[in-house]
Protein backbone atom coordinates (compact mmCIF):
# COMPACT_ATOMS: atom_id res chain seq x y z
CA UNK A 1 0.00 0.00 0.00
CA UNK A 2 1.44 3.67 -0.63
CA UNK A 3 1.73 6.05 1.60
CA UNK A 4 0.42 9.40 0.39
CA UNK A 5 1.25 11.04 3.48
CA UNK A 6 4.97 10.59 2.80
CA UNK A 7 4.97 12.17 -0.48
CA UNK A 8 1.65 12.64 -1.67
CA UNK A 9 0.98 11.17 -4.89
CA UNK A 10 2.27 7.95 -6.51
CA UNK A 11 3.86 9.46 -9.50
CA UNK A 12 5.62 11.97 -6.56
CA UNK A 13 6.47 9.07 -4.63
CA UNK A 14 8.46 7.03 -6.59
CA UNK A 15 11.00 10.02 -7.96
CA UNK A 16 11.31 10.73 -4.23
CA UNK A 17 11.95 6.81 -4.07
CA UNK A 18 14.67 6.91 -7.00
CA UNK A 19 15.70 9.82 -5.86
CA UNK A 20 16.67 8.36 -1.91
CA UNK A 21 17.39 5.06 -3.31
CA UNK A 22 20.22 6.16 -5.75
CA UNK A 23 21.25 8.13 -3.75
CA UNK A 24 21.47 5.62 -0.48
CA UNK A 25 23.37 3.13 -3.10
CA UNK A 26 26.15 5.84 -3.77
CA UNK A 27 26.41 6.37 -0.34
CA UNK A 28 27.01 2.71 0.79
CA UNK A 29 28.84 1.88 -1.98
CA UNK A 30 31.38 5.19 -0.83
CA UNK A 31 31.09 3.35 2.28
CA UNK A 32 32.35 0.45 2.12
CA UNK A 33 35.28 1.46 -0.19
CA UNK A 34 36.31 3.60 2.62
CA UNK A 35 35.90 0.91 5.18
CA UNK A 36 37.69 -1.60 2.19
CA UNK A 37 40.59 1.11 2.21
CA UNK A 38 40.78 1.13 6.28
CA UNK A 39 41.17 -2.81 6.40
CA UNK A 40 44.08 -2.39 3.68
CA UNK A 41 45.51 0.38 5.46
CA UNK A 42 44.98 -1.82 8.59
CA UNK A 43 46.37 -4.91 7.55
CA UNK A 44 48.98 -3.50 5.07
CA UNK A 45 50.70 -1.98 8.07
CA UNK A 46 50.21 -4.94 10.37
CA UNK A 47 51.58 -7.92 8.17
CA UNK A 48 55.20 -6.93 8.02
CA UNK A 49 55.00 -6.13 12.29
CA UNK A 50 53.08 -10.04 12.28
CA UNK A 51 55.18 -11.52 9.84
CA UNK A 52 58.55 -10.01 12.13
CA UNK A 53 57.17 -10.94 15.57
CA UNK A 54 56.29 -14.61 14.42
CA UNK A 55 60.29 -15.13 13.20
CA UNK A 56 61.57 -13.82 16.43
CA UNK A 57 61.37 -16.73 19.15
CA UNK A 58 61.09 -14.40 22.08
CA UNK A 59 57.91 -12.94 20.91
CA UNK A 60 55.55 -15.51 20.38
CA UNK A 61 53.12 -14.33 23.01
CA UNK A 62 53.43 -10.76 22.38
CA UNK A 63 52.24 -11.76 18.02
CA UNK A 64 49.14 -13.82 18.87
CA UNK A 65 48.20 -10.72 21.37
CA UNK A 66 48.66 -8.18 17.87
CA UNK A 67 47.60 -10.94 15.92
CA UNK A 68 44.23 -11.09 18.31
CA UNK A 69 44.03 -7.27 18.24
CA UNK A 70 44.50 -6.80 14.60
CA UNK A 71 41.92 -9.26 13.85
CA UNK A 72 39.48 -7.58 16.32
CA UNK A 73 40.38 -4.39 14.55
CA UNK A 74 39.25 -6.00 11.26
CA UNK A 75 35.53 -7.17 13.62
CA UNK A 76 35.03 -4.02 14.17
CA UNK A 77 35.29 -2.77 10.30
CA UNK A 78 32.82 -6.05 9.67
CA UNK A 79 30.44 -4.95 12.17
CA UNK A 80 30.41 -1.49 11.02
CA UNK A 81 29.39 -2.63 7.57
CA UNK A 82 27.06 -5.10 9.18
CA UNK A 83 25.09 -2.53 11.41
CA UNK A 84 24.69 0.03 8.79
CA UNK A 85 23.77 -2.39 5.93
CA UNK A 86 20.76 -3.45 8.25
CA UNK A 87 19.84 0.42 9.09
CA UNK A 88 20.23 1.74 5.39
CA UNK A 89 19.66 -0.87 3.14
CA UNK A 90 17.20 -3.36 4.54
CA UNK A 91 14.98 -1.36 6.94
CA UNK A 92 15.35 0.98 3.24
CA UNK A 93 14.29 -2.11 1.08
CA UNK A 94 10.95 -3.08 4.07
CA UNK A 95 10.28 0.53 4.18
CA UNK A 96 9.48 0.60 0.27
CA UNK A 97 8.35 -2.96 0.05
CA UNK A 98 5.92 -1.66 2.42
CA UNK A 99 5.13 1.51 0.60
CA UNK A 100 5.21 -0.02 -3.11
CA UNK A 101 3.19 -2.62 -4.43
CA UNK A 102 4.82 -5.64 -6.00
CA UNK A 103 2.71 -5.62 -8.77
CA UNK A 104 3.80 -2.03 -9.62
CA UNK A 105 6.52 -1.96 -12.33
CA UNK A 106 8.19 0.69 -10.08
CA UNK A 107 8.67 -2.15 -7.45
CA UNK A 108 11.89 -3.32 -9.79
CA UNK A 109 13.64 -0.30 -9.21
CA UNK A 110 13.54 -1.59 -5.24
CA UNK A 111 14.52 -4.51 -5.91
CA UNK A 112 17.81 -3.62 -8.06
CA UNK A 113 18.78 -1.19 -5.13
CA UNK A 114 18.53 -4.31 -2.91
CA UNK A 115 20.31 -6.65 -5.42
CA UNK A 116 23.28 -3.84 -6.02
CA UNK A 117 23.39 -2.95 -2.17
CA UNK A 118 24.01 -6.39 -1.32
CA UNK A 119 26.26 -7.19 -4.45
CA UNK A 120 28.84 -4.61 -3.16
CA UNK A 121 28.54 -6.05 0.62
CA UNK A 122 29.03 -9.82 -0.61
CA UNK A 123 32.73 -7.70 -2.43
CA UNK A 124 33.60 -6.56 1.03
CA UNK A 125 33.11 -9.53 2.98
CA UNK A 126 34.84 -11.40 0.37
CA UNK A 127 37.37 -8.54 0.61
CA UNK A 128 37.30 -8.99 4.56
CA UNK A 129 37.80 -12.95 4.53
CA UNK A 130 40.58 -12.25 2.67
CA UNK A 131 42.64 -9.84 4.77
CA UNK A 132 41.23 -12.23 7.86
CA UNK A 133 42.83 -15.43 6.01
CA UNK A 134 46.28 -13.31 4.93
CA UNK A 135 46.57 -12.32 9.28
CA UNK A 136 45.93 -16.09 9.85
CA UNK A 137 48.06 -17.09 7.81
CA UNK A 138 51.18 -15.38 9.60
CA UNK A 139 50.45 -18.42 12.24
CA UNK A 140 52.28 -20.92 9.87
CA UNK A 141 54.85 -18.64 8.90
CA UNK A 142 57.98 -19.80 10.75
CA UNK A 143 56.53 -23.53 11.37
CA UNK A 144 59.21 -25.54 9.25
CA UNK A 145 62.30 -23.27 11.28
CA UNK A 146 60.82 -24.23 14.93
CA UNK A 147 60.73 -27.29 13.79
CA UNK A 148 64.25 -27.40 12.53
CA UNK A 149 65.43 -25.13 16.24
CA UNK A 150 63.48 -28.18 17.85
CA UNK A 151 65.24 -31.02 16.31
CA UNK A 152 68.69 -29.21 16.78
CA UNK A 153 67.94 -28.64 20.35
CA UNK A 154 67.07 -32.65 20.17
CA UNK A 155 69.48 -34.06 18.17
CA UNK A 156 72.11 -32.25 20.38
CA UNK A 157 70.60 -33.06 23.63
CA UNK A 158 70.63 -37.06 22.20
CA UNK A 159 74.56 -36.65 21.18
CA UNK A 160 75.42 -34.91 24.08
CA UNK A 161 73.84 -36.55 27.68
CA UNK A 162 75.40 -38.47 30.03
CA UNK A 163 74.73 -41.16 32.47
CA UNK A 164 74.75 -38.55 35.84
CA UNK A 165 76.41 -41.78 37.61
CA UNK A 166 78.87 -42.99 35.97
CA UNK A 167 78.98 -40.70 32.69
CA UNK A 168 78.59 -43.30 30.22
CA UNK A 169 76.43 -42.05 27.23
CA UNK A 170 72.74 -42.70 27.48
CA UNK A 171 70.04 -42.87 24.30
CA UNK A 172 67.54 -40.94 24.36
CA UNK A 173 64.22 -41.48 22.20
CA UNK A 174 63.80 -39.69 18.96
CA UNK A 175 61.49 -36.45 19.56
CA UNK A 176 60.75 -37.19 22.67
CA UNK A 177 59.45 -33.72 23.75
CA UNK A 178 58.02 -35.67 27.50
CA UNK A 179 60.29 -35.77 30.47
CA UNK A 180 61.24 -39.68 31.21
CA UNK A 181 63.39 -41.45 33.03
CA UNK A 182 65.76 -43.41 31.00
CA UNK A 183 68.23 -46.01 32.48
CA UNK A 184 71.99 -45.47 32.10
CA UNK A 185 73.00 -48.91 29.85
CA UNK A 186 76.68 -48.96 31.80
CA UNK A 187 75.72 -49.03 35.38
CA UNK A 188 71.74 -49.47 34.60
CA UNK A 189 71.48 -45.98 37.05
CA UNK A 190 67.65 -44.21 36.11
CA UNK A 191 68.12 -41.11 34.90
CA UNK A 192 65.48 -38.76 34.28
CA UNK A 193 65.08 -37.08 30.94
CA UNK A 194 63.70 -33.26 30.55
CA UNK A 195 63.31 -32.21 27.04
CA UNK A 196 63.37 -28.40 28.24
CA UNK A 197 60.13 -25.69 26.83
CA UNK A 198 61.38 -25.67 23.30
CA UNK A 199 60.96 -29.09 22.85
CA UNK A 200 57.93 -29.49 24.87
CA UNK A 201 56.38 -27.55 21.73
CA UNK A 202 56.94 -29.85 19.54
CA UNK A 203 53.61 -32.16 19.08
CA UNK A 204 51.51 -28.51 18.64
CA UNK A 205 54.00 -27.36 15.91
CA UNK A 206 54.50 -30.87 14.23
CA UNK A 207 50.46 -30.57 14.18
CA UNK A 208 49.95 -27.49 12.39
CA UNK A 209 53.16 -27.91 10.26
CA UNK A 210 52.27 -31.66 9.20
CA UNK A 211 48.55 -29.84 7.73
CA UNK A 212 50.87 -27.10 6.46
CA UNK A 213 52.90 -29.70 4.41
CA UNK A 214 49.44 -32.00 3.27
CA UNK A 215 47.81 -28.51 1.68
CA UNK A 216 48.23 -29.58 -1.93
CA UNK A 217 46.19 -33.00 -1.01
CA UNK A 218 43.85 -31.14 1.13
CA UNK A 219 42.55 -28.94 -1.82
CA UNK A 220 43.02 -32.08 -4.49
CA UNK A 221 40.16 -33.31 -2.21
CA UNK A 222 38.17 -30.08 -2.38
CA UNK A 223 38.59 -29.78 -6.01
CA UNK A 224 38.17 -33.26 -6.90
CA UNK A 225 34.59 -33.67 -5.36
CA UNK A 226 35.22 -34.99 -2.22
CA UNK A 227 35.84 -38.65 -2.66
CA UNK A 228 36.76 -41.10 -0.21
CA UNK A 229 39.82 -41.96 -2.04
CA UNK A 230 41.30 -38.51 -2.16
CA UNK A 231 40.00 -38.03 1.35
CA UNK A 232 42.27 -40.96 2.52
CA UNK A 233 45.33 -39.78 0.61
CA UNK A 234 45.08 -36.73 1.99
CA UNK A 235 44.88 -38.50 5.63
CA UNK A 236 47.84 -40.82 4.83
CA UNK A 237 49.68 -38.06 3.81
CA UNK A 238 48.92 -36.18 7.22
CA UNK A 239 49.32 -39.06 9.48
CA UNK A 240 52.71 -39.98 7.23
CA UNK A 241 54.07 -36.23 8.71
CA UNK A 242 53.29 -36.92 11.96
CA UNK A 243 54.52 -40.32 11.91
CA UNK A 244 57.93 -39.27 10.67
CA UNK A 245 57.62 -35.75 13.23
CA UNK A 246 56.83 -38.12 16.42
CA UNK A 247 57.18 -41.68 15.94
CA UNK A 248 56.71 -42.76 19.03
CA UNK A 249 52.98 -41.55 18.82
CA UNK A 250 52.10 -43.79 15.67
CA UNK A 251 49.74 -45.71 17.47
CA UNK A 252 47.58 -43.25 18.09
CA UNK A 253 47.94 -41.46 14.49
CA UNK A 254 46.80 -44.60 13.23
CA UNK A 255 43.90 -44.54 15.68
CA UNK A 256 43.16 -41.56 14.10
CA UNK A 257 43.58 -42.35 10.68
CA UNK A 258 41.25 -44.94 10.82
CA UNK A 259 38.56 -43.76 12.71
CA UNK A 260 38.34 -40.66 10.32
CA UNK A 261 38.59 -42.48 7.37
CA UNK A 262 35.45 -44.87 8.43
CA UNK A 263 33.28 -41.68 9.24
CA UNK A 264 34.19 -39.80 6.25
CA UNK A 265 33.13 -43.21 4.37
CA UNK A 266 29.60 -43.12 6.18
CA UNK A 267 29.14 -39.82 5.08
CA UNK A 268 30.33 -37.59 7.97
CA UNK A 269 31.81 -34.48 7.52
CA UNK A 270 35.76 -34.48 7.06
CA UNK A 271 37.78 -33.50 10.11
CA UNK A 272 40.75 -31.12 8.32
CA UNK B 1 45.40 11.69 9.37
CA UNK B 2 43.69 8.48 8.57
CA UNK B 3 47.05 6.73 8.43
CA UNK B 4 48.53 7.72 11.08
CA UNK B 5 45.69 7.19 13.30
CA UNK B 6 46.13 3.26 12.18
CA UNK B 7 49.97 3.54 12.71
CA UNK B 8 49.34 4.95 16.24
CA UNK B 9 46.86 2.55 17.09
CA UNK B 10 49.27 -0.71 16.22
CA UNK B 11 52.03 1.02 18.27
CA UNK B 12 49.41 1.39 21.37
CA UNK B 13 48.65 -2.48 20.66
CA UNK B 14 52.20 -3.68 20.42
CA UNK B 15 52.87 -1.69 23.07
CA UNK B 16 50.07 -2.94 25.43
CA UNK B 17 50.63 -6.97 23.91
CA UNK B 18 54.45 -6.37 25.00
CA UNK B 19 54.03 -4.75 28.72
CA UNK B 20 51.33 -7.64 29.58
CA UNK B 21 52.15 -10.68 31.40
CA UNK B 22 51.30 -14.17 29.91
CA UNK B 23 48.66 -16.10 32.22
CA UNK B 24 50.69 -19.28 34.12
CA UNK B 25 54.34 -17.40 31.86
CA UNK B 26 56.78 -20.09 32.45
CA UNK B 27 60.56 -19.93 32.23
CA UNK B 28 62.61 -21.27 29.31
CA UNK B 29 64.07 -24.11 30.19
CA UNK B 30 66.77 -26.14 28.53
CA UNK B 31 66.92 -29.80 28.20
CA UNK B 32 68.65 -31.59 30.57
CA UNK B 33 69.57 -35.31 32.38
CA UNK B 34 69.52 -35.61 36.22
CA UNK B 35 69.10 -38.49 37.99
CA UNK B 36 66.51 -38.66 41.04
CA UNK B 37 68.13 -40.06 44.44
CA UNK B 38 66.37 -41.35 47.46
CA UNK B 39 65.57 -38.87 49.72
CA UNK B 40 65.61 -41.35 52.57
CA UNK B 41 68.94 -42.84 52.41
CA UNK B 42 70.63 -41.35 49.26
CA UNK B 43 70.67 -44.29 46.47
CA UNK B 44 70.36 -44.09 43.37
CA UNK B 45 67.81 -46.16 41.52
CA UNK B 46 68.62 -48.66 39.14
CA UNK B 47 66.70 -50.17 36.02
CA UNK B 48 65.95 -53.34 37.59
CA UNK B 49 64.87 -52.17 41.06
CA UNK B 50 62.12 -50.20 38.79
CA UNK B 51 61.02 -46.30 39.86
CA UNK B 52 58.40 -46.78 42.36
CA UNK B 53 60.84 -47.63 45.21
CA UNK B 54 63.94 -47.53 46.87
CA UNK B 55 65.85 -50.74 46.37
CA UNK B 56 68.01 -49.96 49.87
CA UNK B 57 65.64 -48.70 52.20
CA UNK B 58 62.22 -49.27 50.63
CA UNK B 59 61.39 -45.44 50.36
CA UNK B 60 58.13 -44.82 48.01
CA UNK B 61 58.92 -42.64 45.06
CA UNK B 62 55.54 -43.06 43.47
CA UNK B 63 52.40 -43.86 44.86
CA UNK B 64 50.64 -45.25 41.83
CA UNK B 65 51.00 -48.17 39.95
CA UNK B 66 52.55 -47.81 36.63
CA UNK B 67 50.73 -49.15 33.31
CA UNK B 68 51.70 -49.29 29.70
CA UNK B 69 52.30 -45.78 28.71
CA UNK B 70 54.59 -44.26 25.77
CA UNK B 71 57.99 -44.45 27.75
CA UNK B 72 56.82 -45.84 31.16
CA UNK B 73 55.93 -49.57 31.44
CA UNK B 74 54.35 -52.03 33.61
CA UNK B 75 57.96 -53.35 34.55
CA UNK B 76 59.00 -50.27 35.40
CA UNK B 77 56.82 -50.85 38.53
CA UNK B 78 59.11 -52.04 41.71
CA UNK B 79 59.52 -55.71 42.95
CA UNK B 80 57.23 -55.58 46.20
CA UNK B 81 59.78 -54.67 48.92
CA UNK C 1 35.39 -51.39 20.51
CA UNK C 2 38.17 -52.61 22.34
CA UNK C 3 39.98 -50.12 23.81
CA UNK C 4 38.47 -48.88 27.36
CA UNK C 5 39.01 -45.23 27.26
CA UNK C 6 37.99 -44.67 31.09
CA UNK C 7 40.81 -47.25 32.60
CA UNK C 8 42.91 -45.19 34.71
CA UNK C 9 46.36 -44.63 33.15
CA UNK C 10 49.33 -45.33 35.64
CA UNK C 11 47.00 -45.96 37.96
CA UNK C 12 45.58 -42.00 37.74
CA UNK C 13 41.52 -41.87 36.78
CA UNK C 14 40.12 -39.15 34.68
CA UNK C 15 38.72 -37.93 37.79
CA UNK C 16 42.33 -37.46 39.34
CA UNK C 17 43.61 -36.10 35.98
CA UNK C 18 40.93 -33.32 35.50
CA UNK C 19 41.54 -32.27 39.01
CA UNK C 20 44.89 -32.16 38.54
CA UNK C 21 44.70 -30.28 35.32
CA UNK C 22 42.33 -27.54 37.51
CA UNK C 23 45.29 -27.22 39.60
CA UNK C 24 47.46 -26.08 36.81
CA UNK C 25 45.49 -23.75 35.27
CA UNK C 26 44.72 -22.14 38.86
CA UNK C 27 48.60 -21.62 38.72
CA UNK C 28 49.33 -23.90 41.26
CA UNK C 29 53.07 -25.26 41.64
CA UNK C 30 53.85 -28.73 39.98
CA UNK C 31 55.43 -29.70 43.09
CA UNK C 32 52.61 -29.84 45.93
CA UNK C 33 50.72 -31.16 42.87
CA UNK C 34 52.81 -33.97 42.25
CA UNK C 35 53.98 -34.71 45.38
CA UNK C 36 50.07 -35.40 47.16
CA UNK C 37 49.40 -37.54 44.21
CA UNK C 38 52.15 -39.43 44.37
CA UNK C 39 53.71 -38.84 40.77
CA UNK C 40 56.76 -37.63 39.11
CA UNK C 41 56.59 -35.21 36.06
CA UNK C 42 57.51 -38.11 34.05
CA UNK C 43 54.21 -39.65 34.71
CA UNK C 44 51.92 -36.09 34.66
CA UNK C 45 53.64 -35.80 31.23
CA UNK C 46 52.32 -39.19 29.76
CA UNK C 47 49.00 -38.53 31.87
CA UNK C 48 48.98 -35.36 30.20
CA UNK C 49 49.75 -37.02 26.47
CA UNK C 50 47.55 -40.00 26.76
CA UNK C 51 44.27 -38.95 28.33
CA UNK C 52 44.37 -36.03 25.77
CA UNK C 53 44.82 -38.59 23.08
CA UNK C 54 41.72 -40.85 24.25
CA UNK C 55 39.44 -37.32 24.22
CA UNK C 56 40.56 -37.37 20.65
CA UNK C 57 40.24 -41.02 19.60
CA UNK C 58 36.78 -41.43 21.51
CA UNK C 59 34.17 -41.07 19.02
CA UNK C 60 31.29 -41.23 21.93
CA UNK C 61 32.89 -38.21 23.55
CA UNK C 62 32.07 -39.75 26.62
CA UNK C 63 35.58 -39.49 27.56
CA UNK C 64 35.52 -35.71 27.14
CA UNK C 65 32.30 -34.81 28.27
CA UNK C 66 33.16 -36.62 31.54
CA UNK C 67 36.81 -34.34 32.04
CA UNK C 68 34.54 -31.42 31.50
CA UNK C 69 32.16 -32.52 34.61
CA UNK C 70 35.19 -33.57 36.62
CA UNK C 71 36.72 -30.34 35.66
CA UNK C 72 34.18 -28.00 37.01
CA UNK C 73 33.38 -30.46 39.88
CA UNK C 74 32.98 -28.58 43.16
CA UNK C 75 33.31 -31.86 45.48
CA UNK C 76 37.01 -31.91 46.71
CA UNK C 77 39.55 -34.61 45.30
CA UNK C 78 40.75 -36.12 48.61
CA UNK C 79 44.22 -35.63 48.07
CA UNK C 80 43.68 -32.18 45.95
CA UNK C 81 42.18 -30.33 48.32
CA UNK C 82 45.10 -29.63 50.39
CA UNK C 83 46.78 -27.75 47.65
CA UNK C 84 45.47 -24.42 47.09
CA UNK C 85 45.98 -21.67 44.50
CA UNK C 86 46.69 -18.24 46.09
CA UNK C 87 43.20 -16.03 45.96
CA UNK C 88 42.71 -12.31 46.96
CA UNK C 89 39.52 -11.45 49.38
CA UNK C 90 38.12 -9.56 46.37
CA UNK C 91 38.73 -12.53 43.95
CA UNK C 92 37.10 -15.25 46.38
CA UNK C 93 34.35 -12.72 46.59
CA UNK C 94 34.12 -12.15 42.36
CA UNK C 95 34.48 -15.93 41.96
CA UNK C 96 31.60 -16.21 44.34
CA UNK C 97 29.27 -14.01 41.98
CA UNK C 98 30.47 -15.25 39.01
CA UNK C 99 29.18 -18.52 39.95
CA UNK C 100 25.96 -17.34 41.12
CA UNK C 101 25.01 -14.33 39.32
CA UNK C 102 24.98 -15.39 35.62
CA UNK C 103 24.20 -11.71 34.63
CA UNK C 104 27.79 -11.02 36.29
CA UNK C 105 29.39 -13.98 34.57
CA UNK C 106 28.11 -12.81 30.80
CA UNK C 107 29.83 -9.42 31.85
CA UNK C 108 32.99 -11.26 32.70
CA UNK C 109 32.87 -13.34 29.70
CA UNK C 110 32.23 -10.58 27.18
CA UNK C 111 35.24 -8.47 29.04
CA UNK C 112 37.60 -10.73 28.40
CA UNK C 113 36.51 -11.43 25.25
CA UNK C 114 36.79 -8.06 24.25
CA UNK C 115 40.58 -7.68 26.24
CA UNK C 116 41.30 -10.07 23.38
CA UNK C 117 40.46 -8.12 20.73
CA UNK C 118 42.68 -5.75 21.68
CA UNK C 119 45.89 -7.50 22.12
CA UNK C 120 45.44 -7.96 25.99
CA UNK C 121 45.68 -11.89 27.08
CA UNK C 122 42.18 -12.01 28.60
CA UNK C 123 42.81 -14.48 30.94
CA UNK C 124 45.95 -12.59 32.56
CA UNK C 125 43.43 -9.69 32.40
CA UNK C 126 40.43 -11.74 34.02
CA UNK C 127 43.58 -12.42 37.00
CA UNK C 128 44.96 -8.82 37.64
CA UNK C 129 41.54 -7.02 37.25
CA UNK C 130 39.08 -9.76 39.37
CA UNK C 131 41.50 -11.43 40.91
CA UNK C 132 39.99 -14.95 39.41
CA UNK C 133 41.97 -17.52 37.61
CA UNK C 134 41.11 -19.19 34.52
CA UNK C 135 40.79 -22.28 36.06
CA UNK C 136 37.77 -21.00 37.96
CA UNK C 137 36.41 -19.03 35.58
CA UNK C 138 36.07 -22.05 32.84
CA UNK C 139 34.63 -23.98 35.66
CA UNK C 140 31.88 -21.74 36.25
CA UNK C 141 31.35 -21.22 32.64
CA UNK C 142 31.00 -24.99 32.22
CA UNK C 143 28.33 -24.97 34.81
CA UNK C 144 25.83 -22.24 33.15
CA UNK C 145 26.52 -24.24 30.42
CA UNK C 146 24.72 -27.00 32.07
CA UNK C 147 22.25 -24.88 32.49
CA UNK C 148 21.50 -23.75 29.04
CA UNK C 149 19.79 -27.02 28.43
CA UNK C 150 17.05 -26.45 31.32
CA UNK C 151 16.24 -23.26 30.85
CA UNK C 152 14.05 -21.85 28.00
CA UNK C 153 15.27 -20.22 24.72
CA UNK C 154 14.09 -16.69 25.58
CA UNK C 155 16.21 -16.04 28.92
CA UNK C 156 18.92 -17.63 27.43
CA UNK C 157 18.67 -14.95 24.45
CA UNK C 158 18.82 -12.45 27.00
CA UNK C 159 22.12 -13.58 28.75
CA UNK C 160 23.22 -13.60 25.50
CA UNK C 161 22.50 -10.04 25.03
CA UNK C 162 23.97 -9.01 28.20
CA UNK C 163 27.19 -10.84 27.20
CA UNK C 164 26.89 -8.63 23.82
CA UNK C 165 26.00 -5.27 25.59
CA UNK C 166 28.39 -5.90 28.18
CA UNK C 167 31.34 -6.65 25.69
CA UNK C 168 30.44 -3.88 23.24
CA UNK C 169 30.94 -1.59 26.76
CA UNK C 170 34.43 -3.17 27.50
CA UNK C 171 35.52 -3.03 24.20
CA UNK C 172 35.00 0.97 23.75
CA UNK C 173 36.65 0.92 27.10
CA UNK C 174 39.83 -0.40 25.66
CA UNK C 175 39.27 1.46 22.39
CA UNK C 176 39.88 4.72 24.33
CA UNK C 177 43.00 3.01 25.59
CA UNK C 178 44.41 2.67 22.25
CA UNK C 179 43.45 5.94 20.82
CA UNK C 180 40.01 4.70 19.38
CA UNK C 181 39.27 1.80 16.29
CA UNK C 182 40.98 2.41 13.53
CA UNK C 183 37.58 3.08 11.55
CA UNK C 184 35.96 5.65 13.84
CA UNK C 185 36.25 7.80 11.64
CA UNK C 186 34.68 6.40 8.54
CA UNK C 187 31.42 7.56 8.42
CA UNK C 188 27.92 6.52 5.98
Amino acid sequence: MSDPQRFGSDRAAESAWQEELKDLEARWFAFLDKLEAKMEELCSAALPELRALRCDPDSQQIYLRVLAGVQGQLSRIREKAYETHDAKVTDTWYLFRSEIEFTNPFYMTGNAFRDNCDERYHAFEEAYLNWYNLLRATLQDNLEEEYRQILEILDSARESFCCKQCGAPISVPPACFISTHLACPACSTQNTFEPGSKARELPFIARDLAEKRVTPFYQAYQQGGRTDALYRRYLRARYDELNRMLPDLREHHEMLYHEYTASHRQGGQDNG
Amino acid sequence: MAENKTLSFLGSLKKAASAQKTYLAQEETPPGMDVALCPNCGAGRAKHDGLTHCAYCGYQFIDTELGDGIYLKKEDNSPHV
Amino acid sequence: MGKDYLEPIHGISLRDYAAMAKKFAEGVDEEPIFRVMGIDRAIWDELNTLWPQRMAEDESFEVAIKYSQYFSDETPHPRLDAVKADVSAEGAANLERVKNDRYFYEELSGAREAAFEYGLDGSQWLLETFGINLADFQSAAMKHGEENFKIDSEQLLEYLEHQRKKKAEYAAKFAAERGGDVADDVEF
